[in-house]
């Protein structure tokens, strides 16, 4: 897109013209609209039901009602951290959505995963921090104008990071065990899990 | 934000699986994609009225399912859907020909007044009360950001055309805004 054609157009009305917004959110009922009259013409197969949206909530229920900070990196001493003892990231990756919403009562049973599994490592002391990400980010370095602006999260339709914890265990064995048990890989997410190197 | 290649790429996999698999989550993800900047191309092609842009873009993104099994990804997609909405609001202007522009709908502003907000409603209210292929060229060239190629493909003109539109159509802003 683009071309050098700045006839009749001083600099400043023609940045002024290239500022203007691009984008602006159209209201949620024309989706539906289109989803409904295009599921009456056969053209969609309506999404089957998941619990994978709401994984990122449960989590950062568990999270909230266990007292963690959201939305901050913590990085150092802090009670219940064990000088010396390594420490892993747990990075949740999502599914792309979306999907349809789970009932009230698989979503009461999966934030209970959440909290219990959260509670837990508290308890125990191998669960340190943990944060619920936003969907929305940004990459660097940016591309040139005339791009799309994608999002970082579900409608991006790539798998990304909804979320990280922070664990301490002996090794990467003891890591792999804690992380078997996380309610995450039970509906769909995956667990990158990584060293904290203490430089 | 991701490249343009990336972002090509991601809706090529996106229109596969919608077409193979009649996808809904497939397909809503690729409307959560793109709605957003072709909600704003259609609510200036209709020089703000909300309830044409909005009709505009509901028969455009149900044209462009119809469609898309047979889309040779000779452009992008981003292209392509922009001339069904371009298209698409030519037929609701004629239908609409001769009911009055509401310029104070035009450009609103979501979240509300900033600096340097009014300078770009009288803009958005100027490019609105350009007559309509002057505005319709303007569009996609100057805030878009399409080639005359682009724009000869999209409204089925000669590029040439385009060219000469886009000169009378800034002469004409120019007028609007009184420079």
């Amino acid at each position: 897109m683009s071309d050098d054609e700045h006839d009749g157009l001083d600099p400043d009305l023609e940045l002024a013209l290239r500022s203007l917004p691009r984008e602006q959110r159209p209201p949620a009922p024309i989706e539906e609209h289109i989803v409904q009259t295009l599921r009456s013409e056969g053209l969609l197969r309506p999404a089957s039901p998941a619990l994978r949206p709401w994984l990122r909530l449960a989590a950062s229920i568990a999270l909230l009602a266990l007292g963690f900070a959201s939305g901050v990196w913590w990085v150092g001493d802090r009670p219940g951290s064990s000088e010396g003892t390594p420490r892993f990231l747990f990075l949740l990756h999502e599914p792309p959505g979306p999907f349809e919403p789970p009932t009230p009562e698989q979503q009461r049973a999966v934030v209970d995963e959440y909290k219990a599994w959260a509670a837990a490592g508290r308890q125990s002391g191998f669960l340190l921090d943990g944060v619920k990400l936003k969907d929305d980010g940004k990459v660097l370095p940016e591309p040139g104008a005339g791009s799309l602006s994608i999002g970082i999260g579900p409608s991006s339709g790539e798998p990304f990071i909804g979320g990280y914890f922070v664990v301490q265990a002996s090794g990467y064995d003891e890591a792999l065990r804690l992380a078997q048990g996380c309610p995450h890989l039970r509906h769909g997410g995956t667990i990158e899990i990584r060293e904290v190197d203490p430089v | 934000m991701v490249p343009r290649e990336e972002a090509a790429s991601r809706d090529r996999a996106l229109v596969d699986r919608f077409v193979r698999d009649r996808s809904e989550a497939a397909f809503r993800t690729l409307y959560q994609r793109h709605a957003p900047r072709l909600y704003r191309l259609a609510l200036r092609l209709a020089a703000g009225r909300a309830d044409e842009a909005a009709e505009i873009l509901q028969d455009a993104w149900i044209r462009a399912a119809r469609k898309l099994p047979e889309f040779r990804w000779e452009s992008a997609l981003a292209t392509w859907l922009a001339g069904i909405v371009v298209n698409r609001s030519r037929e609701a202007r004629r239908a609409r020909a001769g009911s009055p522009t509401p310029l104070e709908a035009v450009g609103t502003e979501p979240s509300g007044p900033t600096a340097g907000s009014e300078a770009r409603l009288d803009l958005e209210r100027a490019v609105a009360s350009l007559p309509e292929g002057y505005r319709r060229v303007l569009i996609l060239h100057d805030i878009e950001g399409y080639t005359h190629a682009e724009i000869g493909g999209i409204l089925r003109i000669e590029v040439g055309t385009s060219k000469s539109q886009l000169f009378e159509a800034r002469r004409a802003l120019r007028r609007a805004l009184g420079r």
